[in-house]
């Protein structure tokens, strides 16, 4: 190399100004933070989510947007966009949703559905899953803006109404005249004994108010329909909010004993077993008989 | 010819090395600021998702604190679907310290799929988590046989199918 040429030759100017720009574009492409850490952000969530207890958790993030589409979630900033996948779990994205909001920040169920569990006409149930249903479908793969603190809450609802009612009907050879209906459930509800003779044309249709604690009523005289009496056999059908519980045959040779037609532990009012069934965030909580989802704010 | 003749080439002329190694120093220096930066920069964590599962999985194999272990295959009917990490494969291990050597007692291998397979395991082909899987430990107590109970170790490695 001959290292005595002159420096002012059009060249060199021109393969310095080069090299400047090249140095000048990497100084500038250098990193000044990192893109927000979507990994830890979704081992937060999976802790709460796979878990098998209500949990709650809170991760402090420097994300500008984030953007849940189902099992996956991205989070982006000024320095770029990173994105995980969920392997316990399906998260609920309640920003927006001041109800679900409040939830997910630590209220209690029982606090926030205060009045529809107070009502009995609307079932606090069917509200809270409309809400969450409302709350995914419009958070579902859209940027969000988001601030700077992840929370993420299992919320259990209050159980799902089990129910549990026998019948009685006292045989006097092959009819009865005289029925009990015993019922309990674990919440106010209304129940409809609907037993029907199978032989003639006579009914009793009863509704009856289904409290904690367990209650009998006699089928009075009014209750009796086109008859005074049933002919054995006799099919009783219990239904609850509009949903058919559990049917039994009772033939003469089980009268006058108190025949389980809803056993204990067993039926349930389904008032949202499609919505369990068509989605995924939705868990039925087998043992204590409630749903549970865990909800995300950012 | 006069030395100052501005024709000759020799006007204002400068040793081109010293601009060498300038530029040189600039490019060195600046290399060596993307190291530190990349250094520096918090990265990304790994995925923990070994760790939500081998808390499960303890909470399926354990009845009263203790895993009654008779059977190798017997993780299969125990550990419940759900407790699986979605999409991922799944190796389960227990071992005990039996007369200073390490016992496998019994081990499960779960596909993508969440369904047991225990090909690779009979066939030898998998001895223990593969090399790419993250791997979570947790103390347990194994009981060998009715009344004999043994400290052990429940091992579950997760890794991308």
């Amino acid at each position: 190399m001959d290292l005595e040429a002159p420096a002012d030759a059009w060249y060199v100017w021109l393969a310095v100004s080069i090299i400047s720009a090249a140095v000048a574009g990497i100084a500038l492409g250098l990193p000044t933070g990192p893109p927000p850490d979507t990994n830890r952000a979704v081992n937060t969530i999976e802790r709460t989510a796979g878990s098998s207890y209500d949990a709650s958790a809170t991760y402090d993030h420097d994300a500008t947007e984030i953007k849940f589409d189902g099992r996956t979630i991205a989070m982006r900033n000024e320095h770029g966009t990173s994105r995980a996948s969920l392997s316990y779990g399906h998260v609920v994205p309640v920003m927006g949703h001041e109800r679900l909001e409040n939830l997910s920040e630590g209220r209690p169920f029982e606090a926030e559905y205060d009045a529809e569990l107070d009502e009995t006409e609307t079932n606090a149930l069917e509200v809270f899953l409309e809400d969450v249903e409302d709350a995914y479908a419009d958070n579902s793969g859209q940027w969000r803006s988001a601030d700077d603190q992840l929370r993420v809450r299992t919320v259990s609802t209050t159980p799902v109404p089990t129910i549990r009612a026998s019948v009685e009907a006292i045989s006097a050879g092959h009819s009865t005249h005289d029925v009990t209906f015993a019922y309990e459930a674990n919440t106010d509800t209304k129940l409809t004994f609907d037993i029907q003779s199978e032989e003639q044309d006579a009914y009793i249709e009863k509704t009856v108010e289904a409290t904690p604690s367990r209650e009998t009523a006699p089928a009075g005289p009014y209750d009796f329909q086109k008859n005074s009496w049933l002919e054995f056999p006799i099919h009783v059908n219990i239904t609850a909010e509009n949903t058919e519980l559990c049917e039994e045959t009772i033939r003469a040779d089980r009268g006058s004993e108190m025949v389980p037609i809803c056993e204990s532990g067993g039926e349930t009012i389904d008032v949202s077993n499609e919505i369990v069934e068509t989605h995924g965030y939705v868990n039925r909580n087998r043992e204590s008989e409630s749903y549970y989802v865990t909800l995300v704010t950012v | 010819m006069s030395r100052s003749s501005p024709s000759n080439g020799q006007r204002g002329q400068t040793e081109p090395l010293a601009a060498l190694v300038a530029v040189s120093a600039l490019i060195v220096g600046i290399g060596l600021y993307g190291l530190y930066l990349t250094d520096t920069l918090p990265g990304t964590t790994d995925r923990t998702t070994e760790e939500t599962a081998v808390t499960r999985i303890k909470g399926d194999i354990e009845t009263d604190g203790v895993v009654r272990s008779s059977d190798h295959d017997e993780l299969e009917t125990l550990i419940e679907t759900e407790s699986l990490p979605h999409g991922r494969n799944v190796y389960v291990q227990v071992t005990v310290v039996d007369d200073g050597r390490e016992t496998v007692v019994a081990d499960a291998l779960f596909g993508t799929d969440g369904q047991p397979n225990r090909d690779p395991i009979e066939s030898g082909e998998l001895e223990g988590p593969p090399a790419e899987a993250g791997v979570a430990t947790r103390p347990i107590a194994v009981a060998t046989r009715p009344g004999a109970v043994r400290g052990g170790t429940l091992l579950v490695g997760v890794w991308n199918g």
